[in-house]
């Protein structure tokens, strides 16, 4: 057994290294263009983050075997994997790289080449986000369930998901679980202070310095960089859409639609549970233990795998013995989703509570405001939209969510993401095609109508401001 | 009443306010005049109890109201509802309440906005507003932070002639580097440089 770890720390090594260098290449594209492209590549690197890694490997599984390579191997799993993590990089590159001291960029720019200006200046400047993003997808790849078992690679979780759907031996996988969650504690420690530094580095200059950095000249023209990026998005995306695309040309959607209906409405009733659960109990937490500093403690969960939640819940629900009721239960189910993701709806409302503007809360401190007051007119409007956007979030991976589910949901409770990853490993091709096309739908409408009602709001703000400004002044 | 006995504070590496000691008394009103970065909006901050001294002691007895810099109104509040939600202890009943709402947003001129939210009004409107937030709970301690600065000459001038009556019977800390507005509206300057009173 105790091979398999350092298969896992090679996996998640080789994993988080490329997804790295890919970020780095993606974020030096990403900068240097225009507003325009850069916002239409952001939404296509956060689609990218949020495509299910079943569809993503069972879409690269099957390019694998149709061009004759061995798919069932490490390297080939952690590139699938890395092609999956890239955008996380991007994104805390971008985000700490708004806050870079202009004069530094501009002085490189007039003294130094152009590589020594990326090499020497800007990336180690963003060397806490770099760093960071490197931790943060090294601890995501460790704990990846989906990629290694689809190609049967052999790393420690897959070995104690194998044993334990023998045995069902519930300690002995949590046993063999350790050495996984040490060194991933020791890796979220390590982010944890990477964080800490970024934020440092970033309160040293509050002006955006995106502009500057957009100027910055990169080494060999900015050509290649946006088709590397280009290219990097297309793998990352294009796989998995054109499998669906083909799979429906040859296949009845609605049969096949209409015959998982069950699996539709399971997967419906735990998104939905476990996004009010996490969000309502998040709020809750936010509200009265925000002081706490409970951040990572709510995070552990969601990077953690959720196969090993799963495992710890099966543990607690054989120690309650005849009192747990909920075993075999919908609400086990909804439970441990919304403990896994709970931390993506609390980290929204702490963010969005941050950008209120302080002068703001102290307004309401020197009128002394009741605490009902400042939360229903000043806090609750900041943080909506901020906590319905992470509702879509968690609501999608719930959807997506398999490795939480495999050995927790209920007899005839199966979920379409458990389906599709389950008729993965028989080769249901045209099937898995469908019915990711319909888990795609059901992920995405909520997300539409958002985006819809909040344009109108939006609109109607403006008439309305339109109507004012009309107006004859008083 | 506010007392500030010898009151340090610094921010960082940075040093604000540097053995400031001030009195006012009820029915005072002083005009605190500076450069930007003087320590004028951190001395305010102090008396409000929004932040504490490094070194020294703060007294300020009774109720504070504040017009801040940024004036900080809730930007999901109605002009209305900015007045009533300040009115919340027990002086205020309903009736007394409604009352006072009107007339503050009479005295203004801010009658015809009451249902917009701030984002919808001007920077002069929103001036407006937020000296009628200070002002409606009837404070002891009332601190202006540049409390004109967003309004044309003629708007300012209508202001302070609608604000001194308002001033009478508090004691009054305006932070200003105008001194038009000082001497329109306070009765003592005490000018700051590099965080000291001088």
């Amino acid at each position: 057994m105790t091979s398999a770890i350092p298969n896992s720390l090679l996996f998640a090594g080789i994993a988080s290294s490329l997804a790295t260098v890919f970020g780095v290449a993606a974020f030096a594209a990403l900068a240097t263009s225009s507003q325009r492209i850069r916002m239409t590549l952001i939404i296509s690197a956060i689609a990218c983050l949020l495509t299910p890694a079943f569809l993503q490997a069972g879409a690269w599984m099957d390019f694998a075997m149709k061009v004759g390579l061995p798919y069932a191997s490490l390297p080939f799993g952690a590139f699938v994997l890395s092609l999956q993590l890239w955008p996380i990089v991007t994104l805390l590159l971008l985000a700490m790289s708004r806050h870079l001291d202009t004069s530094l960029l501009e002085s490189a720019r007039l003294s130094l080449t152009r590589a020594s200006t990326w090499t020497r200046v800007i990336l180690p400047l963003l060397s806490p986000a770099l760093a960071l993003g490197w931790v943060a997808a090294f601890i995501l790849a460790l704990n990846n369930f989906i990629i290694p078992t689809t190609f049967q690679t052999h790393v420690q979780i897959t070995e104690i998901y194998v044993e334990f759907q023998s045995l069902y031996n519930t300690s002995g996988a949590l046993l063999q679980s350790i050495p996984i969650w040490i060194v991933s504690m020791i890796a979220l420690v390590l982010a944890a202070r990477l964080t800490v530094r970024m934020r440092a580095a970033n309160r040293h200059t509050a002006a955006d310095s995106s502009s500057a950095l957009q100027c910055t000249p990169l080494p060999g023209g900015f050509a290649p960089w946006i088709l590397f990026s280009l290219v990097l998005l297309g793998l990352s995306i294009v796989p998995p859409l054109s499998r669906i695309i083909t799979a429906c040309c040859h296949e009845n959607i609605w049969t096949s639609l209409q015959l998982a209906r069950p699996q539709f409405g399971a997967s419906l009733a735990y998104a939905v549970g476990s996004t009010v659960l996490a969000t309502s109990l998040a709020c809750v937490v936010w509200i009265f233990c925000r002081k706490w500093k409970l951040e990572w403690v709510l995070a552990t969960p969601f990077i953690l795998s959720g196969f090993f939640l799963g495992v710890l819940l099966i543990a607690i629900s054989q120690w309650a013995g005849k009192y747990a009721w909920w075993q075999g239960t919908w609400t086990l189910v909804i439970a441990a989703l919304a403990i896994r993701f709970i931390w993506i709806p609390y980290k929204a409302a702490a963010t969005a509570h941050s950008r209120i503007n302080s002068d703001i809360l102290d307004a309401a401190q020197i009128f002394r405001l009741p605490r009902s007051s400042v939360l229903r007119f000043i806090e609750w409007p900041a943080l909506r939209p901020s906590l319905l956007a992470a509702a879509w979030v968690v609501y999608v991976l719930a959807l997506w969510d398999v490795e939480t589910l495999v050995m927790i949901y209920p007899p005839g409770g199966e979920p379409v993401s458990l389906r599709i990853y389950q008729l993965l490993h028989y080769g249901y091709d045209a099937q898995v095609g469908v019915l990711s096309l319909g888990l795609l739908a059901m992920g995405i409408a909520p997300g539409l109508a958002l985006l819809f009602f909040r344009s109108h709001s939006a609109n109607s703000v403006h008439s309305v401001q339109k109507l004012r400004i009309s107006s004859p002044a008083s | 009443m506010i007392e500030l006995q010898n009151i340090s504070k610094s921010h960082g590496t940075t040093t604000a306010v540097v053995s400031a000691s001030l009195i006012v008394k009820r029915g005072e009103a002083v005009a605190l005049l500076g450069h930007s970065g003087s320590g004028k909006t951190t001395l305010l901050r102090l008396v409000a109890g929004l932040d504490s001294p490094d070194s020294g002691k703060v007294r300020a007895e009774g109720r504070v109201g504040m017009v801040f810099q940024s004036l900080a109104l809730w930007p999901h509040v109605s002009v209305r509802d900015h007045l009533q939600l300040v009115l919340h202890d027990e002086r205020w009943n309903p009736s007394l309440r409604k009352q006072r709402v009107d007339e503050m947003m009479a005295l203004f001129g801010i009658s015809q906005w009451a249902d917009r939210e701030p984002g919808m009004l001007s920077g002069g409107e929103q001036q407006r507003v937020a000296l009628a937030r200070a002002l409606a709970p009837d404070p002891e301690i009332l601190l202006l932070d540049e409390p004109l600065a967003h309004l044309d000459a003629e708007s300012r001038k209508d202001l302070r002639a609608r604000l001194r009556p308002h001033l009478e019977n508090r004691a009054v800390l305006m932070a200003t580097h105008e001194e038009e507005d000082a001497t329109a509206l306070t009765s003592r300057f005490v000018r700051m440089k590099e965080g000291r009173i001088l």
